[in-house]
């Protein structure tokens, strides 16, 4: 698990673009470009041995926050977190779950997948083997991996580190009308995976 | 005072009259009524199969998440969940283990060892056995409405009360049957299940209760 943990986030076998792509490239995620006001996922989220399932709902609100809330089927709440660009707010947690380390990369996650409205400038490569574009973001927290599709309309994954131990790996997949049926989340260090399949929009 | 402070006092005070008609308390013989009432339905039932409806409502959202699918209870502490929309997720109790079905894959654990499963299972258990009014890790306001008796169970336990507010059942008049469950959380939000189409003591075979 530890080595697992510490392997590079950096994609393979890329190479400097020598110009940006395609213009269709949005350099954003699924969720942002959108602009999605609300979704709601079934979700399976898996804490080394243990397994938690419900339903995890993620809410725009007219002042541009994001709440995600993750309740259990019978509706109970597990998590109720409030995201803005340069604040983060624990609505509700169930006491189990209210660990720091563990709300801490909850953040990374989900910052990661709704998007930035300015994310920093970054860098263009191509992946060799697969011609898949590559946009490196880097800024004071993150060096963050965004793999698109071949013709760049498609975001498939996102690999994020802030350092050694802090790693998100978000596989984006089954896209239907532009929008990914399933997304599946991981933070290997600490062995937290949360699968996300898309129930309404 | 300006119109509007006026307009919001006279608001407060009527809403709150209101509140009180809808909520006035069952005097002591009616309570024994209820609880006699509660007692037997639960005496002379053996199965309950119903549909049911769930609606969480997240306040500060303003928005429901609406779920649905079949209910299935046999005496003693037999008990089924299955969740047909908008997703599949079946979860079945049988005394103190728990068999969950979800995408295919079957797990089972003991409700002792999950905290939140334990404490659902004991609310919808004792709801549908009428145990619960008179559990003492609760305190019961009895009330009631046109077809309705009401109890809300405000949880006494530290353990329960971080994460629920109140339970509140509400009992058909006719047959004491439970007509809607609501669980408040502590933050506001709040689900409710409406059981409908309710057949009593009709066979269930003991197959239902056992997830492969």
């Amino acid at each position: 698990m530890i080595l697992s943990g510490c392997a590079s986030i950096k994609p393979e076998d890329l190479k400097p673009a020598e110009s940006h792509p395609l213009a269709n490239c949005s350099n954003q995620t699924p969720l942002f470009s959108i602009n999605l006001e609300k979704a709601l996922f079934r979700v399976t989220m898996e804490v080394k041995q243990n397994e938690l399932t419900g339903l995890i709902f993620i809410k725009k609100m007219p002042d541009s926050t994001y709440r995600i809330v993750f309740s259990n089927e019978f509706g109970m709440t597990y998590f109720d977190l409030e995201i803005q660009p340069d604040s983060f707010r624990v609505v509700y947690c169930f006491e189990s779950m209210n660990k720091k380390m563990l709300l801490n990369i909850l953040e990374i996650d989900f910052r990661l997948l709704i998007g930035n409205h300015s994310p920093p400038k970054g860098t263009w490569y191509l992946q060799e083997h697969t011609n898949h574009q590559v946009y490196r973001v880097k800024d004071k927290n993150h060096n963050t991996w965004n793999t698109f599709s071949t013709n760049c309309d498609t975001l498939l994954s996102q690999h994020a580190s802030s350092n050694i131990f802090n790693k998100t790996i978000i596989n984006y997949l089954a896209y239907r009308n532009g929008f990914p049926s399933k997304i599946h989340i991981r933070n290997p260090f600490i062995s937290l995976s949360l699968r996300l399949t898309l129930l309404s929009k | 005072m300006p119109m509007r402070n006026t307009l919001f006092i006279l608001f407060i005070f009527t809403s709150g009259l209101l509140v009180q008609a809808q909520n006035k308390p069952l005097d002591a013989a009616t309570i024994n009524k209820v609880k006699s009432g509660v007692a037997d339905c639960a005496a002379r039932t053996t199965t309950i199969f119903s549909d049911f409806t769930q609606e969480k409502e997240m306040s500060i959202l303003n928005d429901k998440i609406i779920t649905s699918g079949k209910f299935y209870f046999k005496k003693e502490k037999q008990l089924r969940w299955e969740y047909i929309h908008p997703f599949s997720y079946v979860i079945t109790i049988n005394g103190d283990e728990i068999t969950i079905r979800n995408d295919g894959k079957i797990s089972s654990f003991n409700s002792q060892s999950n905290k939140i499963f334990g404490e659902v299972n004991k609310i919808i258990i004792g709801s549908v056995r009428g145990t619960l009014l008179d559990d003492d890790t609760f305190s019961a306001f009895y009330s009631q409405s046109n077809g309705n008796f009401i109890v809300k169970l405000t949880p006494l336990s530290p353990r329960l009360k971080e994460s629920l507010q109140e339970i509140i059942i509400h009992f058909n008049k006719k047959d004491f049957t439970v007509d809607r469950l609501e669980m408040i959380e502590q933050g506001g939000d709040f689900t409710k299940i409406n059981f409908t189409d309710k057949r009593i003591n009709e066979p269930i075979s003991d197959e239902k209760f056992i997830l492969h």
